[in-house]
C-alpha cells in the first residue's frame, strides 16, 4: 500500500523539531500531574487499582441494594389494659348530635381504633330520621384540622389553662364586685344545659341578689349568621310570641316557598328534606306539588315543579299577591292591589295557580318564605291561616329553637358595648367579626371591652380580636344535649379523647364560677330526675341515662324543654295589640301589608347559601370545597352568579372549561365592592345576580377562598337583609374557574328521564318509558337486551348487587358525595385538576337544564346549526339531579378491553376493581360509556403539589381514613365498588349468625347517607328486597339502555307534578 | 416423651378402672372427662398441686369434705364462689378468698356431675415424673444426633468417594504405563487433575453440553426460585421482646388459643392479647419453667404490677409491649380471621402450624397469594347447618346437577375473585 499524499500537522512535523519528535508519541504534549491529582505515595504502592476500587463499588452498591430489598421489621402494640368496648379491625358506633349554630342532625359516629372516621344519619330521630347533609357528614375532617388552637391563648400567644382560668376568673370576680356587666354573645343555644350554666352565671353573677346590692349582670344576646329574627318578630305579632314554628313537610300536598331553601338551607333541612320526599313518590299514585318563587336558582328551586323567579326586592310583592289570590279563592279580604314590576316569567300567572292549589288543598299545603323582613312574614302567616295550615302541617306549640338568634339582641348588647358598659366578652360558637354587617361595626365595639374571651376552637376573625382563646372541643370530644324542637332531646357524647389541650366551653364558666365540675357530670345531674325524660321513671337513673346515650334521643318532659323566647329584647317590648298567645291576631296582616314596599328597578343582589358552605362554618374543609354546587357544579371557588342572557349582554363569557375563562365583575353596595368571577347560572331572575355567603373566611397569612359579603349585608329596621340593590361593573379580567360539569343540556336523548304526573298515571309507560328496541342485523327491531355480543354472566346465583336510585326523590344535596368521600379515602385533588377534568369522586351529580330548542326540529345531525341550539339552556329552565356512579354492568365494557384482568365481574354483579394489579393503560375509563372511572394522575397522598388540597397528607388527617378501603397510589384506575366492604362485612355478619342476609342490613355510604332514601341498595336475587321491587316498576330504566350493557343500577323515572303549560304558565 | 408418658398414664388408669369397675363403675368414665373439663375450664388459674392466681386443688376436695362431711360443699363453692359465700357465710371460704386477694373466681355453668369428674381427675392425678426433665431439654432440642441434618454425612461419602476414584484412577493409569513399559510403548504423560477434565470433555463434546445445559437449567430453576422467595418470609422467627413460648402455654399448659387472642372469632385480626390478659394468670404464676422470673418480670414492668405487695402500682406509667410482628399481609389485601375461623371452621393449625410445639413463634405457611388461592381451591365451604348458605347451595346443586355435586369448594361459591379479597 503506497501513499502518494503525505499530510502533516504542522511544520514542525514535516522539519521533523528535535522537540517534536520527542512528544510525539505522547498522548498530551505537556506532562500530565498524574502525581499530584492521584495523591500520595502511599496509594502508588497500594496494590488496589481504579478497576479494583470500582469493582468493590460496584458490589458494594449491588449488595446494599439487595440488603434493602428486606422487608423492614414491623412492630405490633397492642394495649396494655383493652377497653373491653374497643376490639381492633371492628368499628363502634356512638350516638350524638351535630349542632353548629346552624346545621342540625342527629347522628352516628363511626370509630375504628377510637378514632371517628366516618358520619352517618340516626335513624332513631323522629327529627333527622337519619338524614344528614353535606355539612355534617364532612364535619368529621374538620376534627383532625392541624389549624385548631392546641393550647389556650393569650394576646396572641400560646398560654396555659392555669394562666388563663386565674386571670380569668379574678376579672369576672372583679367585675361581679363592682357591679359590672358582662356580655355574652353566642350562636344559637340549643342545649337546655349549656343554656343552664349561662343561667348559672347570671345567678353567680347577681351576686346575694338583695336589691340594691352591687351586683353584676349578664348580657346574652344570640347572633345567627343568616337570621330569621323578621320571622320570630312576625309570629310575635300574629302569635304573641316570637318563636319560629315547626313544619311538617310530610303532610303538605301543596307547598309553595318564597326564597326558602329548605331542602339544604333553611332552619332544619336535614329534618325537612327526609320529609319532603315523603310526599314526592309518585308510585303512591299522588305526588305534592311544589312552587318555589325565588331569585337564584337554588337547590329546593331545582326540585320544585313550578318555579317562578323573581327580583329580591319584590318578594313581598309576590307574597303580597298570593295572598290576595288566595283571600280570593277562601274568601277572605284582599291586602290591597300588588302587582309585579318585572315579571318577565309568567309569575302572576303561577301564583294564581299556586292558590287555586293551595285552596284546594286546605289545611295540607304550605307556604313558607325565607325573607327577614316581619312585614313579608305577617303576610305569609296570613295565607297559612286562611289556608287552617296551623295545627295541621304547621304547629306553632311545638317550637322549633334552631333559630334563636336576634338581631336586636345583637344590636342592643353592642350599643352596650360601645357604651363601656360590657366590661368582659365571650363569644362562643360564633364569629361575629366575620359574619355581621358591616354597619354594625363589631370590631370597633369590641375594641371598647377589656377583657375578651373566645371560645372558637379553631382561629377565626373574632379570635384574633380577642385577648383570651379558650379553645372548646371539636363537637366530637364533647358531651352535649340538644333541644331543636317541642320536647325533643338529643345527646352529644364524645367519640375521641381531646386531640389537643382544649376545654369544652361549658366546664370553662364553671370553673370561673369557682364550681370545678367536668361539664359531664353537670349535665347527668341535670337529666337524673324522674321528671326530666318522659320514659319509665321507676327504672334506675343508670340504666335510663345509659339508654339516652345509646340511643342518642329521647323524649323529655317539657318543663325541661328550653324556652323558644328568652331574648333581651323581645321579651321587653309587649306584644302587639291583639296579639295573644295562642289565637291567631289578623289585624297584623293589614299595618304589615301596607309596609311592604314595591321593588327597584336598577340590579340587585341576593346573598345566598350554599349546600356546600352553608355559613362557612366549616369552609377550611377541603371535602366541602371540592364538593361541586348542585348547580353551577363550580368547585373551590365564590362567585357572581347570573342569568346567561344578562351575561350576554354584559359581553361576559357564559361557557366553563379549562379553555373558557370566566370574565370578572364588581358588585358593588354603597361603599363597599368586591370583584369576583361571574359564572352563569340559567334560572336566576334577569337583573339581578347572586353572591354566596359562607366564603373568604380565614385570617392574615391564611389562604382566603372568595370574599367575605357579610359585611355587605344591609339592616333594614333592625333586621339583616339577604338583598340589596347594586351596582354591578364588568371588568376586563378573566379567571380560571373549575366546574366538574361544562355540559349543560341533555341534547333531546334519554339521560335523565321525565314525565308528568299525569301522564304517568294515565299513559301506558310506553309513552313516558318505552323500551329501548335497536335494530339487529336483518334491520329488525328488537328489544336492546335481547342483542348481545357477550356470553350471560351467572347472575341469578347467589346475590346481586344493585342500586335504585329514585330521580323523583333525589334533591342533588350531594350528602352522598362527602360520605362516599369519607367511607371511601377518595382523594381531594385541588382546583386546576379538576379543572383538566380529573376530579376523583366515585359518585357525581349530573345536573340538566331544559333547553327551549325542540329536539323534533333541532335534533338533526345533519343540521350543526339547529343541533348547537340545543346545547343552549333556556333562560328560565326545568332542572334535574342524577347521581352517577360505576353501573357495575353486567356486559361491561371495560373488563373486555383491560390487557392484565385488572377489572372483572363478580358473581354477585359487581365489576370489581383490583388496584395492586392494575397497570394504569386506561382503556377501561376510555371504554366506559358512563365516564364514572377515575385515574390516580398522581400520588395524591405524597406528592407536595397537592399539600394544600388533600387532607390525607397530614399526620393528623390520615386518621380519618377508612382502614378498610386502600389508598390508592399513582397511575392505578378506580371507581365505585359498590362499597364492596361493606357488602362484604354485612355478609360476614349473616355467616357468623347463620342467616340470610336481611334487605336493607346492607347499605353503601351514598344509600346511607341520602336524606331523602333517594337511592336504595340490595339484592336483586332477594325477591323480598326493596331494590328489585324498584327495579321492577314501571318508572325503572337504564341509563344510556341502548348500548347494551346491562347495568346493575338503576333509575326512576322523574315526575314534575306539574303539566307543561302550568309549569310555562 | 410427653404422649408416651400421657399414653402410659392412661393405660394405668385404663388397667386400674377395669379392676375397679364392680366398685366404682363410672369411675374412670369421670377421670377420662374430668381430664379435658380441668384443662378446659381451670389451668387458667389453678394447677392441680401449685398455687397459682388460685389454690393448688390436691386435697382440696378432702379439706373440704372433713369440714361439711360431703362433697356438696365444694360443688356449689366450685359452681359459684360468691353465691356460696352470700348463702352460707362459710367463714373458711371468707378467709379463703381473702388469702387469694379477694381474685373472685367466676362462676362455672358446669354440672354437678362435671364438677364431680374434675375432683375425681384431681384425686387420681400423679405428678408427672418425666415433665420435670423435659423443659431442660427443651432449650434447644436435642434433635440432630437423631441423624437430622445428612449434609456433613454427604460431605464425608463425597470426601471417601473422591478420594477412591482418585486412587481408582491412579492404579488404572499405573497399570496402563506398565503394561506399555512391558510392550515399550511411550508411557502416558503425567497430567494434573484440570488438564485431564478438560481433556475428557474436549474429547466427548457431547457430554460437556449436556453438562453445560444441566448446569444452565440448575441455575435457572435456582434463580426463579429465590425470586420467587422475594417478599415470601416463611419460617420468620424473629427475636420477641419477651421470650415467649407458646410450646408452655398452649402447648404444655393447653390454654385454649382463643383465651389470648380472642378478637380472633370476632373480627379481622386474632389480636396480639393485652397484658391485662396475661396478668389473669401471672398474676399468680411468678415463675416460668425455663426462664425462671426474667421474662415474667417484662409483663409487671409494662403494666406496673408490685410483686411484693400484690398489687397494681397506682398512677404507674404503662409501656405497652412491642412485639414483633410476624405475619404481615401486604396493604392491599383484606384478610378476616373470624370469616376463617368460625363459617370456615378452620383450625388455626392449618395456617399457623404446630404453634403448640414453638417456644419460638414462627411463620409456618407462606402467606402468599398462591397458596390463599390454593386452599380456596381445595376446601370445602361448611354450608351445613349455615342458613345464610341455603338459597345458594340449592342454586349450585341445581347448577352442577350434572356432576352431582353435594359439597362445593370456596372457589364454586366466587372465592377466587379478586374482589373478595382486594378493594
Amino acid at each position: 500500500m503506497s501513499k502518494n499524499k503525505i499530510y502533516w500537522r504542522g511544520s514542525e512535523e514535516l522539519e521533523k523539531d528535535p522537540v517534536f519528535v520527542a512528544n510525539a508519541e505522547k498522548e498530551f504534549s505537556e506532562e500530565l500531574p498524574i502525581d499530584q491529582f492521584l495523591g500520595t505515595k502511599e496509594l502508588d504502592s497500594s496494590n488496589t487499582s481504579r478497576r479494583d476500587f470500582l469493582k468493590f463499588m460496584g458490589f458494594g452498591i449491588t449488595a446494599a441494594t439487595l440488603a434493602a430489598c428486606e422487608t423492614p421489621v414491623v412492630k405490633s402494640l397492642p394495649y396494655v389494659v383493652k377497653p373491653n368496648e374497643v376490639m381492633p379491625g371492628i368499628a363502634n358506633y356512638y350516638a350524638s348530635t351535630f349542632f353548629d349554630g346552624y346545621d342540625y342532625a342527629s347522628i352516628l359516629v363511626k370509630t375504628r381504633e377510637g378514632r371517628p372516621i366516618h358520619i352517618e344519619g340516626n335513624k332513631h330521630s323522629t327529627i333527622t330520621n337519619g338524614a344528614v347533609n353535606a355539612r355534617v357528614n364532612a364535619s368529621v375532617l374538620s376534627l383532625y384540622n392541624k389549624k385548631r388552637f392546641q393550647t389556650p391563648m393569650k394576646d396572641g400567644q400560646p398560654s396555659d389553662w392555669s394562666t388563663v382560668d386565674s386571670e380569668i376568673g379574678a376579672e369576672l370576680n372583679k367585675i361581679k364586685a363592682a357591679g359590672g356587666n358582662i356580655g355574652i354573645l353566642s350562636s344559637t343555644m340549643i342545649s337546655p344545659s349549656s343554656q343552664a350554666v349561662i343561667d348559672d352565671l347570671k345567678a353567680w353573677m347577681g351576686g346575694s341578689g338583695e336589691e340594691g346590692t352591687a351586683s353584676g349582670s349578664v348580657m346574652h344576646a344570640m347572633h345567627d349568621a343568616v337570621s330569621v329574627a323578621g320571622m320570630r318578630e312576625a309570629n310575635k305579632r300574629t302569635f304573641g310570641s316570637a318563636m319560629i314554628p315547626s313544619y311538617s313537610f310530610d303532610k303538605a300536598k301543596v307547598v309553595v316557598s318564597f326564597g326558602a331553601d329548605f331542602l339544604t338551607n333553611w332552619i332544619n333541612p336535614t329534618e325537612f328534606s327526609s320529609d319532603y320526599a315523603v310526599m314526592r313518590k309518585p308510585s303512591n299514585g299522588s305526588m305534592s306539588r311544589h312552587y318555589q318563587f325565588e331569585t337564584v336558582l337554588s337547590t329546593t328551586g331545582s326540585n320544585a315543579d313550578v318555579r317562578g323567579a323573581i327580583r329580591p326586592s319584590e318578594m313581598g310583592v309576590a307574597v303580597k299577591a298570593l295572598y290576595n289570590a288566595v283571600a280570593k279563592k277562601t274568601g277572605g279580604a284582599s291586602a290591597g292591589s300588588a302587582a309585579l314590576a318585572d315579571d318577565d316569567n309568567h309569575v302572576a300567572d303561577k301564583i294564581n295557580n299556586a292558590a287555586a292549589d293551595l285552596a284546594k288543598n286546605k289545611g295540607a299545603s304550605l307556604v313558607v318564605c325565607d325573607s327577614n323582613d316581619p312585614n313579608v312574614q305577617v303576610l305569609v302567616n296570613g295565607i297559612n291561616e286562611m289556608l287552617g295550615n296551623y295545627g295541621s302541617t304547621i304547629s306553632t306549640e311545638k317550637a322549633m329553637h334552631l333559630r334563636k338568634g336576634s338581631d336586636k339582641d345583637v344590636a342592643a348588647l353592642i350599643s352596650s358595648m360601645n357604651s363601656g358598659q360590657v366590661k368582659a366578652l365571650f363569644v362562643i360558637d360564633a364569629d361575629p367579626a366575620y359574619s355581621m354587617p358591616a354597619s354594625w361595626n363589631f370590631g370597633a365595639a369590641l375594641s371598647k371591652v377589656s377583657t375578651t374571651v373566645s371560645f372558637a376552637s379553631k382561629p377565626d376573625e373574632t379570635s384574633i380580636l380577642c385577648k383570651y382563646v379558650c379553645p372548646t372541643n371539636h363537637f366530637l370530644e364533647s358531651w352535649n344535649d340538644a333541644n331543636p324542637e317541642g320536647d325533643s332531646v338529643s345527646f352529644t357524647q364524645p367519640a375521641i379523647r381531646n386531640i389537643y389541650d382544649t376545654r369544652q366551653w361549658q366546664e370553662s364558666m364553671l370553673s370561673w364560677m369557682g364550681k370545678g365540675e367536668a361539664y359531664y357530670d353537670y349535665m347527668k345531674a341535670r337529666w337524673d330526675s324522674p321528671a326530666t325524660m318522659s320514659d319509665d321513671p321507676s327504672t334506675i337513673f343508670a340504666s335510663r341515662w345509659n339508654k339516652y346515650i345509646q340511643d342518642g334521643v329521647g323524649t323529655m318532659m317539657s318543663a325541661m324543654a328550653m324556652s323558644s323566647e328568652d331574648s333581651m329584647t323581645e321579651s321587653e317590648t309587649p306584644a302587639e295589640e291583639g296579639a295573644s298567645t295562642g289565637g291567631f291576631n289578623s289585624g297584623a296582616v293589614a299595618s304589615a301589608a301596607s309596609a311592604i314596599r314595591g321593588g327597584g328597578d336598577g340590579m340587585e343582589v341576593v346573598f345566598y347559601t350554599k349546600t356546600s358552605m352553608g355559613v362557612g362554618n366549616d369552609s377550611d374543609n377541603p371535602w366541602l370545597q371540592e364538593l361541586p354546587d348542585p348547580v353551577t357544579k363550580v368547585v373551590w371557588d365564590q362567585y357572581i352568579s347570573m342569568n346567561p342572557a344578562d351575561m350576554n349582554e354584559q359581553g361576559l363569557n357564559t361557557k366553563m372549561g379549562e379553555q373558557e375563562k370566566a370574565g370578572m365583575g364588581r358588585v358593588i353596595v354603597g361603599d363597599q365592592s368586591i370583584e369576583l368571577p361571574v359564572v352563569a347560572m340559567p334560572g336566576q331572575k334577569k337583573g339581578t345576580v347572586g353572591v354566596a355567603l359562607g366564603y373568604g373566611k380565614g385570617f392574615e397569612g391564611e389562604r382566603q377562598i372568595g370574599t367575605n359579603v357579610f359585611p355587605m349585608l344591609p339592616v333594614v329596621d333592625g333586621f339583616v337583609q339577604n338583598h340589596s340593590s347594586i351596582q354591578f361593573e364588568k371588568l376586563e379580567m378573566r379567571y380560571n374557574i373549575a366546574s366538574t360539569q361544562t355540559h349543560h343540556t341533555m341534547m333531546g336523548r334519554k339521560i335523565l328521564n321525565e314525565t308528568t304526573l299525569s301522564e304517568f298515571k294515565n299513559a301506558d309507560r310506553s309513552h313516558w318509558n318505552p323500551i329501548v328496541k335497536i335494530s339487529d342485523s336483518y334491520g329488525t327491531k328488537q328489544e336492546v337486551n335481547k342483542l348481545d355480543l357477550w356470553g350471560e354472566h351467572d347472575i341469578d346465583l347467589g346475590h346481586r348487587w344493585g342500586l335504585s336510585i329514585d330521580l323523583n326523590t333525589c334533591i342533588g344535596c350531594n350528602a352522598c358525595v362527602t360520605a362516599c368521600h369519607s367511607e371511601n379515602n377518595v382523594p381531594v385533588v385541588g382546583k386546576d385538576e379538576v379543572n383538566r377534568t380529573r376530579t376523583m369522586s366515585w359518585i357525581r351529580i349530573d345536573r340538566y337544564f331544559s333547553s327551549d330548542a325542540d329536539p323534533e326540529v333541532h335534533g338533526d345531525l345533519n343540521q350543526d346549526k339547529n343541533y348547537a341550539a340545543m346545547e343552549i339552556p333556556s333562560d328560565y329552565p326545568e332542572v334535574g339531579f342524577m347521581p352517577v356512579m360505576c353501573q357495575h354492568c353486567n356486559h361491561a365494557p371495560c373488563e373486555t378491553v383491560c390487557p392484565v384482568a385488572a377489572t372483572t365481574h363478580s358473581d354477585e354483579g359487581l365489576n370489581q376493581m383490583t388496584y395492586n394489579r392494575c397497570i394504569g393503560t386506561r382503556y377501561c375509563a376510555n371504554n366506559c360509556p358512563y365516564k364514572v372511572r377515575r385515574f390516580n394522575w398522581f400520588n395524591y397522598v405524597g406528592d407536595r403539589k397537592f399539600t394544600d388540597v388533600n387532607p390525607s397528607q397530614d399526620d393528623l388527617a390520615r386518621m380519618v381514613l377508612n382502614p378498610d378501603v386502600v389508598v390508592r397510589s399513582r397511575g392505578v384506575m378506580e371507581k365505585c365498588s359498590l362499597c364492596v366492604q361493606r357488602i362484604q362485612a354485612g355478609k360476614l355478619d349473616a355467616k357468623k349468625k347463620g342467616e340470610p342476609v336481611k334487605d336493607g342490613a346492607i347499605q353503601t355510604a351514598c344509600s346511607a347517607a341520602c336524606p331523602t332514601h333517594a337511592i336504595s341498595f340490595g339484592d336483586i336475587n332477594d325477591k323480598g328486597s326493596m331494590v328489585r321491587k324498584e327495579a321492577m316498576e314501571d318508572r325503572a330504566y337504564h341509563l344510556l339502555e341502548e348500548v347494551g350493557v346491562q347495568p346493575n343500577v338503576w333509575y326512576q323515572t322523574k315526575v314534575r307534578n306539574a303539566d307543561e303549560a302550568q309549569a310555562q304558565a | 416423651m410427653q404422649n408416651n408418658w400421657v399414653s402410659l398414664t392412661k393405660k394405668v388408669y385404663f388397667l386400674t378402672g377395669l379392676f375397679s369397675i364392680l366398685l366404682l363403675p363410672f369411675k374412670s368414665l369421670h377421670a377420662q372427662s374430668g381430664e379435658e373439663l380441668f384443662t378446659g375450664n381451670c389451668t387458667s388459674c389453678h394447677a392441680v398441686n401449685k398455687k397459682m392466681i388460685g389454690p393448688a386443688l390436691k386435697g382440696a376436695r378432702q379439706a373440704w369434705a372433713e369440714r361439711t362431711g360431703s362433697d356438696e360443699a365444694i360443688i356449689a363453692w366450685i359452681k359459684n364462689s360468691q353465691g356460696y359465700i352470700k348463702e352460707t357465710g362459710d367463714p373458711y371460704a371468707v378467709e379463703l378468698l381473702a388469702a387469694y386477694n379477694g381474685t373472685v373466681m367466676t362462676p362455672m355453668a358446669l354440672s354437678s356431675d362435671e364438677v364431680v369428674s374434675i375432683l375425681d381427675y384431681i384425686d387420681n392425678w400423679e405428678p408427672p415424673v418425666a415433665e420435670a426433665a423435659a423443659p431442660v431439654a427443651d432449650g434447644d432440642g436435642g434433635g440432630e444426633a437423631e441423624g437430622g441434618n445428612p449434609l456433613p454425612w454427604i460431605i464425608v461419602l463425597a470426601v471417601i468417594l473422591f478420594i477412591v476414584v482418585r486412587v481408582l484412577v491412579g492404579v488404572n493409569k499405573s497399570l496402563e504405563n506398565l503394561r506399555r513399559q512391558q510392550e515399550g510403548e511411550d508411557t502416558l504423560p503425567d497430567v494434573s487433575i484440570g488438564e485431564g477434565v478438560k481433556a475428557f470433555f474436549m474429547k466427548n463434546q457431547a457430554v460437556s453440553v449436556i453438562v453445560i445445559v444441566l448446569i444452565a437449567a440448575y441455575l435457572s430453576v435456582l434463580g426463579w426460585d429465590s425470586l420467587n422467595a422475594v417478599g415470601v418470609y416463611q419460617g420468620y422467627e424473629p427475636s420477641q421482646p419477651i421470650w415467649f413460648s407458646h410450646k408452655i402455654h398452649a402447648g404444655q399448659n393447653g390454654i385454649n388459643c382463643v383465651y389470648c387472642h380472642n378478637s380472633v372469632e370476632k373480627g379481622k385480626s386474632a389480636g396480639i392479647p393485652s397484658v391485662n390478659i396475661c396478668m389473669n394468670c401471672h398474676m399468680g404464676v411468678k415463675q416460668g419453667k425455663v426462664t425462671g422470673s426474667k421474662e415474667i418480670a417484662k409483663i409487671y414492668e409494662a403494666i406496673g404490677w408490685d410483686t411484693n405487695k400484690n398489687r397494681y402500682i397506682e398512677g404507674y406509667d404503662q409501656k405497652p409491649i412491642e412485639w414483633v410482628r410476624i405475619h404481615n399481609l401486604q396493604d392491599f389485601v383484606y384478610f378476616n380471621h373470624s370469616q376463617h375461623v368460625v363459617v370456615g371452621k378452620q383450625d388455626c393449625e392449618n395456617c399457623h402450624g404446630p404453634v403448640k410445639e414453638m417456644d419460638v413463634m414462627y411463620q409456618h405457611s407462606e402467606l402468599t397469594m398462591g397458596w390463599c388461592i390454593n386452599c380456596h381451591r381445595e376446601t370445602n365451604v361448611s354450608m351445613q347447618g349455615n342458613e345464610y348458605y341455603d338459597k345458594i347451595h340449592a342454586d349450585l346443586v341445581e347448577k352442577y346437577k350434572d356432576q352431582g355435586l353435594e359439597t362445593f369448594t370456596v372457589e364454586q361459591i366466587g372465592g377466587l375473585e379478586c374482589g373478595k379479597c382486594h378493594y
